[in-house]
């Protein structure tokens, strides 16, 4: 705990409560995403799917990278994350990126809802597995992009760590969030692959472990 | 500030409800919040957010919808429908999915009146 560095963010006019709520929910939001996209990679398969994985991966591995580089903030402002991982995945500023119904997605949940129902009778709500997979992911992306213009706009000229740090998470859930749109044919997103898997160009510097760190 | 014509309720200023931050005012006996579209449109809607029953008094408009500040839950200003996530769900977490009371307002010579809640569309289940 950084005692001057807590006082100087307060002093600023920063309410450290709100802030750190902010925090963990971001933080909540990047570690279920994490587990999410892990989900949503391993279906990412076909001719389609398979051109998806990679970029799939990065954002995953950056998403857990998010999480590594947030927390040492958190703890450093007086937070702590929740000692309930169920806890902590109801904080989450954004919601669960569900595997889509046309993969298969909480069948079985559905199922026992609905015992009248033939087996594999379930009806694909969305239609087309790869534009409904992308859906997912866009729009997690956007969640995060709200979630992190959020906090900048918190802590700008405030608290100026957490705002380079949440500045850093920001760059790279806009490149994210380009990928995916440019799969979904809204445009070209103007950036080529990372030079290795989850290698986080912003926010690497930020992770004082090396754990998930690509250089 | 509240004037009583035909179910509706005078409840602000125009010059007062922007499109950059929710107004809270009082109508037909609770606390309402009031926004703009980006087109000028003024809307209003209950302040709780049915996801986790927190307030939408700081959240904002993005796009064209209201957007939750704690978990960005997004609803359609004019109907209280769920846009997010429910456009990313799978169908049976769309359907536990609630949305929030709207209102029929009105604008007129320099002033916003708030009237009846609107039923909500079809699908639609609020918190009680």
């Amino acid at each position: 705990m950084g005692r001057v560095a807590q006082e100087m963010v307060e002093r600023a006019g920063v309410d450290r409560k709100v802030l750190l709520d902010k925090l963990v929910a971001a933080a909540g939001a990047e570690f279920t995403t994490f587990y999410y996209y892990t989900i949503l990679r391993v279906n990412s398969i076909g001719l389609e799917g398979e051109g998806m994985k990679e970029i799939i991966e990065d954002a995953r591995i950056e998403d857990r990278n998010h999480f590594e580089a947030l927390v040492p903030r958190i703890y450093e402002l007086g937070g702590k994350l929740p000692d309930d991982i169920r806890t902590f995945a109801d904080m989450a500023g954004c919601p669960d990126a569900y595997l889509p119904d046309s993969l298969g997605g909480a069948a079985k949940e559905r199922k026992a809802k609905s015992p009248k129902t033939e087996m594999g009778a379930y009806p694909s709500l969305r239609g087309e597995k790869t534009r409904d997979l992308l859906t997912v992911l866009v729009e997690a992306e956007r969640c995060a992009i709200r979630t992190y213009t959020d906090i900048c706009n918190y802590t700008a000229g405030k608290d100026h760590r957490t705002y380079d740090l949440s500045l850093a998470i920001l760059n790279e859930e806009i490149e994210h969030e380009a990928w995916f749109s440019e799969f979904l044919g809204e445009g070209p997103s103007g950036h080529f692959r990372r030079g290795a898997p989850g290698h986080s160009p912003y926010v690497s510097r930020f992770m004082s472990a090396d754990v998930g760190r690509a250089s | 500030m509240s004037d009583s014509t035909n179910g509706l309720q005078r409840v602000a200023r125009s010059e007062h409800v922007t499109a950059l931050k929710f107004l809270p005012v009082q109508a037909h006996g609770r606390t309402l919040l009031l926004g703009r579209l980006r087109d000028g449109t003024p809307f209003a809607f209950g302040r709780i957010c049915p996801h986790q029953h927190k307030p939408l008094d700081e959240g904002t408009i993005w796009g064209n919808e209201i957007d939750c500040p704690h978990h960005h839950y997004t609803y359609d200003p004019l109907t209280g429908r769920n846009l997010f996530p429910s456009r990313m769900y799978p169908e049976f977490r769309v359907r536990c999915i609630r949305g929030i009371p709207v209102y029929k307002v009105k604008e007129e010579q320099g002033w916003i009146w708030i009237g009846p809640q609107k039923p909500p569309p079809e699908g639609v289940e609020l918190d009680e």
